[in-house]
């Protein structure tokens, strides 16, 4: 097993899942609970490699790909925000209804069903950075990815520069924390909503495109979960930039794991469970350590008050 | 007091008219969307549309299937109905689904010899407890960690799914000689008219004791005003465990009707989706059970309707998913309220 190699594509494989959750962190600062990533994430991929069919250019067909996702987020916030929709019952309805639209619109589109595979010429290209590409470790674990991916590994920190040191994240974590007092402080509250729902299409559209470009295909259900994995870590990081890349790579180095135990003949379907357990896991146990640290601190209390009366 | 009166009698026909409104829009609404999303792609809107209705309605055996796709999809939106008023949001239905399956196909091999109703009924036990359990976890986190329901049964989803194609596969329940994903044979079959008996006392027990029990009177006082129902004395937490195992327990009475009425084996993926549709059921029907059984009419008319849509016209039978997630969309929407705010704005006005 070559070490390296599983590190490379533990960087690649959690690319999408850091750029699905830095888009659903922004829905999430600004209080709008976006299961909807998921059909967020399948439709970019659908719509960039249906565009990129029809138009024969790689670029104007990702930019449209990223221009219907970010249509998407606004239609989703728009029925959480104006039509009270619950936000759940809205987002199962758009993952049922990307299911669907993605599988019809095949045979019309493509002309084929289940799954589709472009011209290998469209494809995401690697691209070879100058000075890493010498044979050191910082080479062979990140040379060689496609834009998005170092896209996607600066993003986490602009997120955090963005959200923490500017006037407009100042504006955006207001909303989440205290929607009243932001709208009294004089904030556009339903406006910045829409932005930041529009945020998050586009980088559910970016995450879509790295997905389906950088193996130019498209397969039915090709997320496979993703959004779910990107919203376990947004819950275990408590919606913090940084934290949830790290985060996401952890669930990038477990997706690269499992890839590589299945080609060694382990079960592939106990492996492919892993990424999901994992996240289950990131949903579950940071519960299980407040409940007994709390406990913990109760006893330690009553200890003490114990104490202090033996000692009167 | 004359006033008083009059604003009450307008205030039940309003809630009469909405409860009517929201999903004949939503319904139409969806349907009209879905043709214009096949007029843009080619398709014959109206064509496609005779096409379903003549595939769920046109014969005594389109009739009948439509019958046999609309029961599951009435436990499925039972069990998505109660939970949601509890408090607890049930969308891991089809792992729930999975999950009683596999329980029913495991009770095969084990008892594959003792008699017919005996068997019988050990798989249907098997397969209630099976799904319930499945449905206790989330809400059993819920409870005592206060985790979200809906991510935990979205992830035991795709786990019980990757689960059973592992069993079907690998374990003495999978079918011999074969490199797909199927099981063996479940023996005991029950014939259609059974089926239907069974669903049918289910219906009117589940409407008995939702309308005139003590414990659908709580449930519905939990959906209507959780603290209220905390502070007259009803354990609102227990009773959340409760109809989290009995809403579990509605999945897997779907999918003993599913396996031993319909397919007599298991394969991989053939809940697939099923579970949301007892949801959108749900979702039509809203507060009214008859509400319910239409919708989920409705949705197992468009399932049973879609199998002829492919071979007689050039649409997908896909077209039934975009129709169904629209609906989902649509159904929750309050359009009366926002017409009657409308009318209170223009009122508003008209006095400036």
């Amino acid at each position: 097993m070559d070490i390296f190699g599983i590190l490379h594509s533990t960087i690649r494989l959690a690319s999408p899942i850091i750029l699905i959750s830095i888009g659903g962190l922004f829905s999430l600062k600004v209080d709008i609970f976006n299961l909807g990533l998921e059909a967020f994430a399948l439709m970019g991929c659908f719509s960039a490699v249906a565009a990129t069919y029809l138009t024969k250019n790689l670029l104007l067909g990702s930019t449209i790909g990223v221009v219907v996702c970010v249509i998407y987020g606004l239609i989703y916030s728009f029925f959480v925000i104006k039509m009270k929709v619950n936000a759940v019952i809205c987002a199962v309805a758009f993952i049922t209804l990307t299911s669907g639209l993605t599988r019809y619109l095949m045979q019309p589109i493509f002309g084929t069903s289940g799954k589709f595979i472009l011209d290998r010429s469209f494809a995401l290209k690697p691209i070879d950075l100058g000075i890493f590409s010498e044979n050191n470790l910082i080479g062979l674990i990140l040379n060689n990815h496609t834009i998005l991916v170092y896209v996607s590994i600066v993003l986490p920190f602009i997120t955090h520069i963005f959200l923490n040191y500017t006037k407009y994240g100042l504006y955006i974590r207001s909303i989440g924390l205290n929607q009243v007092a932001a709208n009294a402080a004089g904030i556009n509250v339903d406006l910045w909503k829409y932005l930041a729902s529009m945020a998050s299409g586009f980088f559910c559209g970016l995450a879509g495109i790295q997905l389906a470009m950088s193996m130019n295909l498209f397969n039915v259900e090709m997320t496979a979960g993703r959004g779910f994995t990107a919203l376990a870590v947004l819950i275990m990081t408590g919606a913090q930039p940084i934290p949830t890349f790290f985060a996401a790579l952890l669930f990038g180095f477990a997706d690269s794991i499992s890839n590589v135990l299945s080609s060694g003949g382990y079960q592939p379907q106990f492996l492919a469970m892993l990424p999901y357990g994992l996240a289950l896991m990131a949903v579950v146990l940071p519960k299980v350590f407040r409940l007994i640290g709390e406990k913990r601190k109760r006893k330690l209390s009553f200890i003490r008050i114990l104490n202090r009366e033996g000692g009167e | 007091m004359r006033i008083r009166m009059k604003d009450a009698i307008s205030h039940k026909i309003n809630i009469a008219l909405s409860s009517l409104t929201n999903p004949v829009f939503a319904i139409v609404t969806a349907f009209i969307m879905g043709g214009v999303i096949v007029a843009l792609t080619g398709g014959n809107p109206f064509q496609a549309y005779r096409v379903l209705l003549t595939g769920a309605f046109g014969s005594f055996s389109s009739l009948s299937r439509t019958i046999r796709f609309t029961l599951p999809i009435i436990m499925l939106g039972f069990s998505f109905g109660i939970s949601e008023r509890s408090g607890y949001f049930n969308i891991g239905q089809e792992g729930q689904m999975y999950a009683g399956a596999m329980a029913i196909v495991f009770v095969q091999y084990i008892f594959g010899d003792t008699p017919r109703i005996v068997l019988i009924i050990l798989m249907a036990c098997a397969g209630i407890l099976a799904s319930g359990l499945i449905s206790y976890v989330p809400a059993l986190l819920k409870l005592k960690l206060s985790t979200d329901e809906v991510i935990v049964s979205m992830l035991l989803n795709y786990i019980m799914v990757l689960l059973s194609k592992y069993l079907l596969l690998y374990s003495p329940i999978a079918e011999l000689g074969k490199s797909t994903a199927l099981s063996i044979e479940v023996e005991p079959g029950i014939s259609g008219q059974v089926i239907f008996i069974f669903a049918f006392s289910i219906i009117i027990i589940y409407m008995i004791t939702y309308k005139s029990s003590t414990w659908g009177y709580q449930l519905r006082l939990i959906g209507k005003n959780k603290d209220f129902a905390e502070l007259s004395g009803i354990n609102v937490g227990k009773f959340m465990l409760i109809i989290a195992f009995i809403a579990g327990a509605f999945s897997g009475i779907s999918v003993f009707g599913e396996v031993l009425g319909v397919y007599h084996r298991v394969y991989n993926g053939f809940a697939s989706n099923l579970g949301f549709y007892g949801m959108t059921a749900a979702l039509i029907g809203g507060d009214s059970v008859f509400g319910l059984i239409a919708g989920a009419l409705i949705l197992g008319a468009l399932q049973s309707g879609s199998i002829s849509l492919a071979t007689m016209t050039n649409t997908q039978s896909e077209i039934v998913l975009v129709v169904q997630g629209f609906v989902m969309l649509f159904s929750t929407i309050k359009i009366f309220k926002h017409f009657s705010c409308f009318d209170k704005k223009k009122e508003l006005k008209k006095k400036r």
